[in-house]
């Protein structure tokens, strides 16, 4: 999704902001690459069975389909604040995981693919998805 | 005593007290309900002490609507019926399954838990099971790694099973029938007509034949069928001499609501730690008791879904076993049963040593079919060997069975979530909201039940709450055909139990009128 908004903003011939966008992805990396790991999950899948999870849940979930999107709503933390992205890796995964866990307690599940997963587990894998893709 | 129905001088009458015409589970646990007793009780049986095509051919059937096993072979026709080869699974319905549920239509028992429980207790003896309790707790205390897969049971709870030896009534009960005064066992005796008074409203004899081109009379003063629920039907069915439609049929209700357990894999289950989750273990012949994945009933209502269990097996081991609906699928139930039995064990042999560390397991459902009066059982034009026409059975199912299978595992996903032990997968068919289709391994679980289902009132129901015929004095139903749901669990033990209730009524009235 990085990829094609840079596309999109090139398109209309904003050079600067496209590089802009560039810089954003960089800067957001190392962020995402924590948020799109769902830990329990890994445990019991693979990478291409969570890629297709993420696949099919962007499928099913088309208003959540960009990378920037799926960050923001996987940024906010169980009790509506948002996690800053330059937490320490530990804490990021720890409020994930309460995230998860009371995704459960409140019955915010998905079925994606068969699984029956937490919405935050299917957006984590959304976003797997979607810069791996 | 016994008497081989062969060896009779033809157009015999036989005479009795009363007259139990089938010795399965039902019959025979009836009959010696009454032995030692000052009553002459006839015990019929079709076929002899051992399998004999020519009378399991009697069964023979079609079939239409859900895919089914061969009618043929899907009971057994001799001394002992199909507790010949059944794998001894019992537990007793939940209070639920008697209920009326807003949510399933034509729901609702006319009797409660508690009215057969002094009952599924006797039951107990008769099928040689343990005590009769049913509290996790108390199968714990035998063998503490009998751990739950999660400790809440307000939404899942585990629903306790035991296990019959399994009681072979045919060999356990034979000596004491045959040794006994008073039941007199006729062997080779095919029921082929019941006769009513002119008006019908009482039985007045039956007519029995066998193959070697003999026919005898039956006179007794009170008739119980207990030929299992697609027999029994057919029958009251053919005897349409007095009455057009059949015997019972004032209210075109005879043969409806047949109902299944539909047996499906439906889900694997994922953990993060291997467990080998004992309390859900079965070995056949060694496991005492073990626990099954239930609903809870609260949430059945919240969600308006059917009544089922989830068995687990280890997944490695599943994938190895085929769907029972194309193992059991020849006419005889000798060839059927040797594809069928064993499977397991042959397949756990394979994977011997691999079983320690199990992290995935199929969940396997059990899950009772709404009542439903078009699944049904109707006579063919065809006739079997004796004459009475052969039986046709309708198996029709409900998209409520597939929605409730739906929900059932991801409410099973979300506790297990919850629990932080796993996750759950639904096979492909259950993804789907708007598909009501089955696949082609949707199975049963040979459980025929229904087809003279009970109630107070003579529209909605054959029989009324002591399992008598409606407009009939003395024509009594034993066993799962009176069954208005299916329940949970399988039928045998609440088949033995609610014949073992009319069985004490008969008594009363027997002795009441003396």
């Amino acid at each position: 999704m990085q990829r094609r908004k840079f596309i999109q903003v090139s398109a209309v011939g904003t050079t600067v902001i496209a590089l802009t966008g560039i810089s954003c992805k960089n800067q957001h990396s190392a962020f995402y690459n924590i948020l799109d790991k769902p830990g329990q999950l890994s445990s019991i899948c693979d990478l291409n069975t969570i890629r297709e999870i993420g696949m099919a849940y962007r499928l099913q979930t088309p208003s959540e389909s960009g990378a920037d999107k799926l960050a923001d709503l996987l940024s906010a933390d169980s009790v509506g604040k948002t996690i800053s992205s330059s937490s320490d890796d530990f804490i990021i995964q720890n409020l994930i995981n309460q995230k998860i866990k009371q995704d459960f307690k409140a019955g915010n599940t998905v079925i994606v693919k068969g699984w029956v997963l937490t919405v935050t587990e299917a957006r984590q894998c959304a976003l797997l998805y979607a810069i791996n893709q | 005593m016994h008497v081989d129905g062969r060896f009779l001088d033809n157009n015999s009458l036989i005479e009795g007290d009363i007259c139990i015409v089938g010795a399965g589970a039902a019959g025979i646990s009836m009959a010696l309900d009454w032995n030692k007793t000052p009553y002459k009780v006839i015990l019929l049986e079709g076929g002899g002490f051992e399998y004999d095509p020519e009378v399991q051919d009697l069964y023979k059937g079609k079939t239409t609507g859900q895919p089914y096993y061969p009618l043929m072979s899907a009971r057994l026709h001799y001394f002992g019926g199909t507790t010949g080869h059944w794998a001894g699974w019992c537990s007793p319905m939940d209070p639920i399954d008697f209920a009326k549920r807003s949510w399933v239509e034509h729901s609702g028992w006319a009797i409660t838990k508690s009215d057969l429980d002094p009952y599924y207790e006797r039951a107990h003896k008769k099928l040689e099971l343990g005590p009769y309790n049913y509290n996790m707790a108390y199968w714990q205390k035998g063998d503490p790694a009998m751990n739950p897969l999660f400790e809440s049971d307000s939404v899942v709870w585990n629903k306790m099973w035991q296990f019959s030896p399994p009681t072979r009534f045919g060999e356990k009960y034979k000596t004491d029938i045959v040794k006994s005064g008073n039941i007199h066992l006729y062997t080779y005796a095919n029921v082929v007509n019941i006769l009513a008074n002119e008006n019908g409203s009482a039985i007045r004899e039956v007519i029995v034949k066998n193959f070697v081109g003999k026919e005898h009379k039956v006179r007794a003063k009170y008739f119980i069928l207990a030929c299992c629920s697609i027999q029994n039907a057919r029958l009251l069915l053919a005897s349409n001499q007095q009455k057009p439609k059949g015997l019972g049929n004032d209210n075109d209700l005879v043969g409806r609501y047949f109902m299944e357990h539909l047996e499906i894999k439906s889900a694997e289950l994922w953990l993060f730690k291997p467990a080998p989750l004992k309390l859900y273990k079965y070995e056949f012949g060694v496991t005492k008791a073990r626990a099954e994945l239930a609903i809870h009933s609260k949430k059945q209502e919240e969600f308006n879904i059917l009544n089922g269990t989830i068995s687990l097996t280890p997944l490695d081991i599943a994938k190895k076993i085929k769907p029972a609906i194309e193992r059991w699928n020849q006419d005889d139930p000798r060839k059927s049963g040797d594809r069928f039995f064993g499977a397991y064990s042959r397949a756990a042999k394979e994977l011997q040593g691999s079983g320690s560390d199990i992290r995935s397991y199929q969940c396997f459902t059990r899950i009772e079919q709404a009542p439903n009066p078009d699944s049904r059982v109707t006579l063919d034009t065809e006739k079997d060997g004796l004459g009475v026409p052969r039986a046709k059975l309708h198996w029709e199912l409900t998209p409520l069975e597939k929605r409730s299978i739906r929900k059932i595992y991801e409410i099973l996903g979300q506790e297990v979530g919850r629990a932080e032990v796993g996750r759950v997968k639904l096979m492909d068919y259950l993804i789907d909201k708007n598909d009501n289709s089955w696949p082609s391994f949707t199975g049963g679980g040979w459980h025929h039940m229904g087809t003279t289902r009970m109630s107070i009132d003579p529209r909605q129901g054959v029989v009324d709450i002591n399992c008598k015929v409606h407009g009939i004095s003395n024509l009594f139903i034993a066993g799962a055909a009176c069954f208005n749901t299916a329940g949970a669990p399988n039928p045998t033990l609440t088949l033995v139990a609610l014949t073992l209730r009319l069985s004490d009524h008969v008594k009363d009235v027997m002795k009441n009128k003396t």
